[in-house]
């Protein structure tokens, strides 16, 4: 190419690119319209914005999270119009602050993460919402009087009520399965106590259970939450109620470590289970039928079934409670019946409107459409009441992608039809198989019995102010990482010596402040608020 | 000239150094392409290496049929191509004026510059100011915040210095102006640097992510990354759809499809990069000189 | 200049003259530089506005910055931010790591994307050139999560492919990523093999700038080629090593989050937490927005310093930045 040409061709490119970039800009603003006429066709409604994860998971023919055969639903059917404002899941956060920073936030937020909205509380974004529920609400106050926890844990510090929530039944969340055709073939039996889920272990990981000559399989996992769920058979909390105090404690890390080291030091557990940080390692173990004692979510462990049973027809699984300890018999983590996640703008336009909005999506109608779909399009209704639905795979793609619109609804008016993703009147025999395990699942978990350690659930614990907040995360992460070390680490670094410096960093960098203010909020508190055993008792009907 | 004894040691092991780091970028990408062509129940136990279990094409199929992947390619050429184009101009129009000894306060101009490499602001004031100029919602977000690298300005403006000044003397003898001179001397001369940097923009624009999501609300406006992204970080929020929608996390995007999703990604980067590299011609810059 | 130290009688003579030449170039130099000011309009306009312009929000690593007072009305705290950020005991071990990781990856990052062009400068045959340089700059297109598995397919100690051969070898595997050694190796290596070769490029474009027939020259001068890359090559990149190693240590506190946070493990903790993982494990990443500035801040002020350093040495041998 000469020179000549070759100036007249960046010439031409400095011109395209200016025209190019003009017209772009024009279509930046022109897409903006579109929307406006979408809103003039709801007339006199009254208009509200309302935060949506957008996943990236809505199928395309379905439009966008913004934009879809439900999001037009509630725009006709509900009383005011909504303009649903997605915000990507990955950085909502982030995205949050955003809006928030510019005065673009929507008005009314929705998001799962109780901290985050704490400290859009702290920062004067949130609108108390005890008047307006008083002069505007209808379904949602009674809600409230239905429910009077929903409304003890949204209040923040000041006494106001702040945030709004979703009420379900209480559902099993980390489970403990077992091999039991390695039981059955090693003539063992479900251990009840930690030292004999300890020889079991140990028996699964040696002495070839699977029957193929090869030493090739781990008796249990550690991996992601698992070490958590061996924390909880120790009660290895935090804080804890003791003698009608709420204390830190220390005595139970020992225990519930020294089990963990003597896994891993006996080839036990993966021995890299630390880098297995979500746990598909441990996944893929149980799935190829190499792992003997799985500890994982149910929903996690219900995906991997059908692999297992694929690959090993013969495998046969029983859940197990957890095992009991020198402390007592606890549970696993479960999701309890309330969680609060969401609240409204500071400076929402119109509150009264995102009241109607609210109060339309907690009606028992809006609920059970929603999560049914539109009978006679998504499902029939039988005789006795039940919902059918008419074709699974059309449900999938059109309401697959529902559950963020939920966030707040009380979902325990509708029946669910499914476990884990599988239909109760499924005939696939692998489906069958797991409901029955699931059903088992609910009685051994959901038992006021054996609750899960700590005082509260983990989303209720009371707001910190931001000193504290880093010395509680601190000492968290903390203990983790350094009694991880003492795990892995043999005799170099004992679990005394781990316990001794967690003890340690927890007093340099503030502990002793933050459980005073502890046990002083406990005696003010110990009547007004929701502890553990309450969480399994409520029941709604 | 035949190549000495020394010489052919000397390109024996080059090759074999080269080759095996060659290697060991190939192996991985051939995993994911194999992760992408594989059945589901394979990759869950770990059976797929550098060659497709169980082969099948669903994982394309069902990118083609279910996201909006043509719209997002098309999204990410738009944004990859305009943005390009415009730093280029740009980062021209910045980089030869400071790379003349002549021009004032070129020196102050320079360390003024690179100040605001160190010194970033941040997201909120960043925000609000694209904010204030309207530039929220729509791709002029994307451009014109990051309209001229530092980095990329500062290379350009080594290389420009670079440029033996006795041709433009001669140019500005025959009485050609700073345009002409830029044009016709210094652009020609410097393809090869002109080429890199336009592929360091294109890539920074077609990996773009963080800065899509936060200024880009309307998701059919989304770029390839965000599809692509979202796909790999849900694997960081699995725990958070088992715990609250086992439904929706029993049909999450499988592996396979992310796979996928990377591939297509990395595609239109393997195309692109043979064709910048024939403007690496050795030696032209003094070619030209001589002639 | 050292011409102008002449005889103190010529002085004055020829200052005259110079001042009368100097008015001439200035009028020159002013003709000349009309056209770049012109130019160069845009580019100030544009480095005001989007760089210089937003740099008021600096103010807020020195307030409790909240969303309703903005940044202009949130409460001034003065140097409370730092207080908080410094007194906390892990802070100075986690500056530390954040300082050792980048410094490592800058410095022992720094050469391998020159070797790489040098060595794909000498290859002969185009389509292995080609090939090679094409495929080792594919990584920098991954994502560090996909790195991140890579590496614990490689280095995990029952499935790794590394401890497989060890194991078969030695008869015992080591715990790669268990260890402070060897996990920063790791760390550090894995940048490079990321990173490596798309850095190379630039190197590729400056080669392009040398004489061909200067290795003509050398070679009938029988110098062999490590004498040829020491003495043709090696010159010819040095402005573009000392820029690029300029640009690098500005950076030198910004270790990238992804590549820690993907990497880190629990036993590794204490040399593999640098601020940004705390920050967001502690929470202060969500809301916190005066942390964050003031660490930003901090951040830049180490840059600034080790690039103001770095410029200084290298004026000093021609080849400063400016």
């Amino acid at each position: 190419m000469s020179k000549q040409n070759w100036s007249k061709t960046m010439m031409g490119g400095f011109a395209a690119v200016t025209a190019l970039s003009m017209v772009l800009a024009g279509c930046g603003s022109d897409s903006e319209k579109p929307q406006a006429a979408d809103g003039e066709k709801s007339e006199a409604k009254e208009e509200i914005s309302v935060s949506i994860y957008d996943r990236g998971q809505i199928p395309k023919e379905e439009g966008t999270y913004s934009d879809n055969r439900w999001t037009k639903w509630i725009n006709e059917n509900g009383p005011v119009g909504v303009d649903f404002v997605p915000i990507p899941r990955n950085e909502s956060q982030q995205k949050y602050s955003m809006l928030f920073a510019s005065g673009d936030a929507p008005d009314l937020v929705l998001e799962y993460d109780t901290d985050f909205l704490n400290s859009l509380w702290t920062q004067k974004q949130l609108l108390p919402l005890d008047d307006l529920v008083e002069k505007s609400s209808t379904e949602y106050k009674a809600l409230l009087e239905k429910v009077p926890a929903l409304r003890t844990l949204g209040t923040k510090p000041d006494g106001k009520l702040y945030n709004i929530g979703m009420v379900t039944k209480p559902e099993v969340l980390g489970a403990m399965v077992i091999r039991q055709d390695w039981l059955d073939k090693l003539g063992l039996e479900v251990p009840q106590t930690t030292e004999e889920l300890y020889a079991v272990a140990d028996a699964f990981a040696n002495q070839d259970p699977d029957g193929n000559g090869v030493k090739d399989t781990f008796g249990m996992n550690l991996s992601q939450f698992a070490s958590f769920y061996v924390d909880a058979m120790f009660q290895n909390e935090m804080f804890i109620i003791e003698d009608g105090q709420l204390v830190r404690q220390f005595d139970r890390i020992k225990p519930a470590y020294e089990f963990k080291k003597k896994l891993f030091e006996n080839g036990i557990v993966d021995k890299d289970f630390l880098s297995d940080k979500n746990g598909q390692k441990a996944e893929q173990d149980f799935a190829s039928g190499k792992l003997g004692i799985y500890l994982a979510y149910r929903s996690v462990i219900s995906k991997n079934f059908d692999t297992l049973k694929n690959t090993d027809p013969n495998a046969k699984i029983t859940p197990m409670a957890f095992p009991e300890s020198e402390f007592g018999r606890f549970g696993p983590d479960f999701n309890p019946s309330i969680q609060m996640t969401g609240a409204v703008n500071a400076n929402a336009k119109n509150p009264e409107a995102v009241m109607k909005y609210i109060d339309f999506m907690v009606t028992p109608s809006t609920v059970e459409t929603l999560s049914n779909g539109i009978e006679g399009e998504h499902y029939t209704k039988e005789s006795d009441g039940k919902i059918k639905p008419i074709d699974e795979k059309k449900n999938e793609t059109e309401m697959g992608y529902l559950n963020d619109y939920r966030m707040f609804m009380p979902k325990y008016i509708v029946e669910s039809n499914n476990v884990d993703g599988r239909q109760l009147d499924s005939t696939d025999p692998i489906d069958k198989e797991w409901l029955a395990i699931a059903a088992e699942m609910d009685t051994l978990y959901l038992d006021p019995a054996h609750p899960h350690p700590g005082f509260t659930h983990a989303k209720f614990r009371p707001s910190l102010d931001k000193a504290m907040t880093t010395t509680f995360n601190d000492g968290w992460n903390n203990m983790n990482d350094t009694m991880a070390k003492a795990v892995v680490s043999g005799s170099g670094y004992s679990v005394d010596q781990g316990v001794e410096d967690v003890k340690k960093s927890w007093y340099a960098s503030g502990g002793q402040a933050l459980e005073d203010w502890y046990k002083q909020w406990y005696q003010d508190n110990k009547d007004s608020w929701i502890f553990m055993e309450q969480l399994y008792t409520m029941k709604f009907e | 000239m035949k190549p000495t004894n020394g010489e052919k040691v000397f390109y024996g092991i080059n090759y074999i150094i080269l080759a095996l780091a060659a290697l060991s970028c190939l192996l991985p990408i051939i995993h994911i392409a194999s992760l992408s062509l594989s059945g589901n129940e394979a990759i869950t136990l770990g059976k797929v290496g550098l060659w497709p279990r169980d082969f099948t094409w669903t994982a394309y199929s069902k990118l083609i049929e279910d996201t909006n992947i043509a719209g997002a390619f098309r999204n990410s050429l738009v944004i990859t191509l305009v943005g390009t184009a415009l730093n280029m101009v740009f980062t021209i129009l910045a980089a030869y004026p400071l790379s003349r000894k002549h021009f004032y306060a070129r020196r102050t101009l320079t360390l003024a510059i690179v100040f605001t490499m160190l010194f970033t602001a941040g997201l909120i004031p960043n925000y609000l100011l694209a904010k204030s100029l309207g530039l929220v919602g729509n791709y002029g977000a994307l451009w014109l915040p990051g309209l001229v690298s530092v980095y990329n300005l500062l290379v350009l403006k080594s290389f420009f210095e670079n440029i033996p000044e006795e041709l433009e003397d001669a140019a500005r003898i025959d009485g050609s102006g700073e345009w002409r001179i830029i044009l016709q001397i210094v652009l020609p001369l410097s393809i090869p640097v002109i080429a890199t940097i336009a592929l360091f923009y294109g890539v920074a624009h077609w990996n773009s992510f963080f800065n899509v999501l936060i200024y880009i609300n309307d998701p059919e406006r989304f770029n390839l990354s965000v599809l692509v992204q979202n796909m790999i970080q849900s694997q960081s929020l699995m725990s958070e759809l088992a715990m609250l929608d086992p439904d929706a996390f029993r049909k999450l995007t499988p592996e396979s499809i992310r796979s996928a999703g990377i591939i297509v990604m990395i595609l239109p980067m393997l195309i692109v990069y043979p064709f910048l590299q024939k403007y690496f011609v050795k030696g032209m810059l003094i070619g030209s000189v001589k002639g | 200049m050292g011409s102008l130290n002449i005889g103190a009688r010529k002085d004055s003579e020829k200052q005259s003259r110079l001042r009368e030449q100097s008015a001439l170039g200035k009028r020159r130099r002013w003709n000349m530089n009309k056209p770049l000011l012109i130019m160069f309009l845009p580019i100030a306009i544009f480095f005001i506005l989007f760089k210089y312009v937003p740099m008021f929000g600096f103010i807020i690593a020195f307030k409790d910055y909240n969303f309703a007072d903005g940044m202009f009305g949130s409460p001034w705290v003065g140097f409370d931010n730092y207080r908080y950020l410094f007194q906390n005991p892990d802070t100075l071990g986690i500056i530390r790591n954040t300082l050792v990781l980048s410094a490592l990856t800058v410095f022992v990052g720094f050469p391998f994307p020159v070797i790489l062009a040098i060595l794909l400068n000498e290859v002969r045959r185009s389509w292995f050139k080609r090939w090679t340089q094409t495929l080792l700059y594919l990584p920098h297109f991954l994502n560090w999560v996909i790195v991140g598995g890579l590496v614990l397919m490689m280095f995990s100690i029952e499935t790794g492919f590394v401890n497989n051969v060890l194991e078969r070898i030695t008869g015992s595997a080591y715990p790669f990523l268990f260890n402070e050694g060897s996990w920063i190796t790791i760390f550090v290596a894995s940048g490079i093999w990321k990173g490596a070769g798309w850095s190379a490029i630039i190197y590729l474009a400056a080669l392009t700038s040398i004489d061909p027939s200067l290795y003509e020259a050398a070679g009938m001068d029988g110098a062999g080629k490590w004498k040829q890359i020491r003495h043709i090559t090696l010159p010819g990149l040095m402005p573009t090593i000392v820029l690029m190693f300029i640009l690098g240590i500005g950076n030198v506190m910004d270790v990238g989050f992804d590549q820690v946070y993907v990497l880190q493990n629990a036993v590794v903790i204490n040399v593999a937490e640098v601020i940004s993982t705390w920050n967001f494990k502690v929470g202060l990443g969500s809301g916190q927005f005066s942390y964050a500035t003031a660490m930003g801040l901090f951040e830049s002020l180490i840059g600034l310093t080790l690039v103001l350093v770095v410029n200084g040495i290298a004026r000093r041998s021609g080849r400063g930045l400016w």
